[in-house]
């Protein structure tokens, strides 16, 4: 196996017609601009920042969420990585209706080159007390530079919470397509959420959506 | 063979290649439509390091291959005319950004040049050293795939025709073509049998990728293989990726880093590569000098002693470009025999690393039966170890 080079910075700027996470909109259907910032040490620690804002109806520019991140992630000798982090996420009254709220979840995840799953916990997520959110992604490579990919998860609250915000199971999920120019990336997908028991407090954009976007990274 | 000034000099290109560090796959906050090892920031930001590290050092990035299996990104720098490549990758190799640099190897396969024109000018050697048709009553190796990293194959040669199921070209600025050697190796592997025409492959129930990471350097008698280091590793990766159950390498070359990273990788996901040893250097050159890795040795030119297996490599008729048969010779030939032999092992037991019986612990002369006996098929073929060994030695010292 290699041995250690020096940390690695990089960066990403996207723009997608919509910013949907784990099914639901956050930008109520409207375009939003992403950027991400991450870090990489060559011990295998990680760190990231991404913030996101949303071009609205009036032009006026509304800001999303903010979301920071660390982990660990390391290469085993049969090219299989396994990645343990925690993620703390900010979300503005736009996003997610009412107040705005924070969230931290901790993940443990395993990738291959076809395959990746990951298990969530948090004892906050949003208007929820505890949950568990479970996801299996993969990818396909159809010609070169151009490749179908495949999402789907599904959010388990801990605890079933009396009232009238009462939220079940919910599974997401998506299929695109996914193609290269250099160093910009062309997404196209089909998104959405067979929602729980009381929907997702900002579903004005539908349960369903076709999202395009393109990602420049530097 | 080390590759020599002069092969050195045959080079295409002044071009070293560059290792920088692939993080290991993990969670990205924004959403994950790239999917795994779908790594658009990392990606970019390793080239704009790749281009800082080429400013640096004066030299000129000419693209990349990423190679997560061993956490690499491997960049392609052209050294300026005027200055050692050695020296460059050297230099470059010291760079904090750079997990290591290298100079691309050339290696020369392990052929001599034919001696007859005659199609099927002799019999096959593992016809009669090997019995090979009393072999495939016990296996033909079904369903084993067999990574055959050589020149060109013809894939429709009438004795290849369905045997091989990927073809695909990686030596760079190359188109896919049929050449002497991959094809001559091929044929050797898998050849169809009972099909009434040529010869029979020791696995023709095996199947065939044909990776062409070396090129053919004039024709006929004359003919020469060479591959570098950076078509190999692509051929490698991508034969490790595709489920290979065996790694054919009928070549030799200098020692590399990169070379060594993928076959470690190959090795420790059970996979069996099979390479040709020459007698010229004391460890057999590389790959064959590499722990655990099957280096076999012409039968006729084998060392007394040493880490090699011997096979038959000897006025063997195999698959040529056109649609011929013809004679060739050399080490290559032996690693194919070898590298079909092994299928036929893999076919009786998939999970178990095959061990070849041999006159001597990891080496010398394989009896190919006992061999193929060991991994547990009970037949009434008769191949006792010793009584076999004493017809292998036959042709050995009258060849």
């Amino acid at each position: 196996m290699p041995s250690p080079a020096a940390a690695q910075a990089s960066g990403a700027i996207s723009i997608f017609s919509d910013d949907r996470f784990r099914g639901y909109s956050l930008s109520d259907g409207y375009p939003v601009g992403i950027f991400d910032l991450s870090y990489d040490a060559p011990s295998g620690l990680y760190g990231a920042v991404s913030g996101s804002m949303a071009a609205t109806h009036s032009r006026h520019i509304e800001p999303i969420g903010l979301i920071l991140n660390a982990g660990y992630a390391k290469r085993q000798s049969h090219g299989i990585s396994l990645d343990v982090g925690v993620v703390q996420s900010i979300y503005s009254s736009y996003s997610i209706g009412g107040h705005s709220r924070s969230y931290t979840e901790v993940y443990a995840g395993v990738a291959g080159k076809r395959l990746s799953a990951r298990l969530y916990g948090s004892p906050n997520y949003l208007r929820r007390s505890g949950t568990f959110y479970g996801e299996i992604d993969g990818n396909v490579p159809l010609v070169e530079k151009l490749r179908l990919s495949g999402h789907v998860g599904m959010l388990v609250p801990l605890h079933s919470n009396p009232g009238p915000a009462t939220y079940g199971r919910e599974v997401d999920w998506r299929v695109g397509l996914v193609r290269q120019f250099g160093k910009v990336s062309a997404q196209a997908a089909w998104t959405g959420v067979r929602p729980g028991r009381v929907a997702h407090p900002n579903n004005d954009a539908g349960r369903t959506a076709f999202v395009l976007g393109l990602t420049y990274g530097f | 063979m080390q590759a020599s000034p002069a092969l050195a000099d045959a080079t295409p290109e002044r071009e070293i290649l560059v290792m920088l560090r692939q993080a290991a796959d993990h969670y990205r906050p924004t959403g994950d439509y790239a999917g795994p090892y779908g790594d658009q920031p990392g990606q970019s930001g390793r080239e704009r390091i790749a281009r800082r590290i080429a400013h640096r050092h004066g030299l000129t990035l000419a693209g990349n291959w990423p190679m997560p299996m061993i956490g690499v990104d491997c960049f392609v720098m052209v050294v300026p005319d005027g200055r050692g490549i050695s020296v460059a990758a050297d230099e470059v190799s010291h760079d904090a950004d750079v997990v290591w640099a290298q100079p691309i190897g050339l290696y020369g396969a392990k052929a001599e040049a034919p001696t007859h024109n005659d199609p099927l000018y002799a019999a096959e050697p593992v016809a009669r050293a090997w019995h090979l048709a009393e072999l495939h009553r016990i296996a033909t190796g079904r369903g084993v795939r067999i990574a055959v990293i050589d020149s060109g194959v013809e894939n429709n040669h009438p004795d290849l025709a369905g045997q091989v199921v990927i073809n695909r070209n990686f030596v760079a600025g190359q188109r896919l073509t049929a050449e002497q050697h991959g094809t001559g190796v091929a044929g050797v592997i898998a050849a169809r049998a009972d099909n009434g025409i040529g010869i029979a492959g020791v696995a023709p129930g095996a199947r065939v990728l044909g990776l062409r990471a070396c090129w053919q350097v004039r024709d006929g008698a004359a003919a020469t293989t060479l591959c570098d280091s950076l078509s190999l590793a692509k051929a490698i990766y991508f034969a490790i990726e595709q489920g290979a159950d065996v790694i054919n390498l009928s070549l030799s070359g200098p020692d590399d880093r990169l070379l060594r990273e993928l076959l470690g990788v190959a090795l420790s996901k059970g996979r069996v590569v099979v390479t040709a040893f020459d007698q010229k250097i004391t460890n057999g050159g590389f790959p064959a000098s590499l722990p655990g890795v099957v280096a076999v040795s012409d039968t006729a030119l084998a060392p007394a002693r040493g880490p090699a297996y011997t096979a038959p490599g000897r006025d063997v008729p195999t698959t040529q470009p056109g649609g011929r048969w013809f004679l060739v010779n050399g080490s290559s030939y032996a690693a194919a025999h070898v590298s079909g032999l092994i299928a036929l092992m893999r076919e009786r037991r998939r999970s178990v690393a095959p061990v070849l019986v041999s006159e001597r612990r990891g080496g010398g002369l394989i009896d190919a039966c006992a061999s193929l006996l060991r991994v547990g098929h009970v037949c009434d073929c008769s191949c006792g170890a010793s009584s076999q060994l004493a017809v292998l030695r036959g042709p050995s010292r009258t060849n």
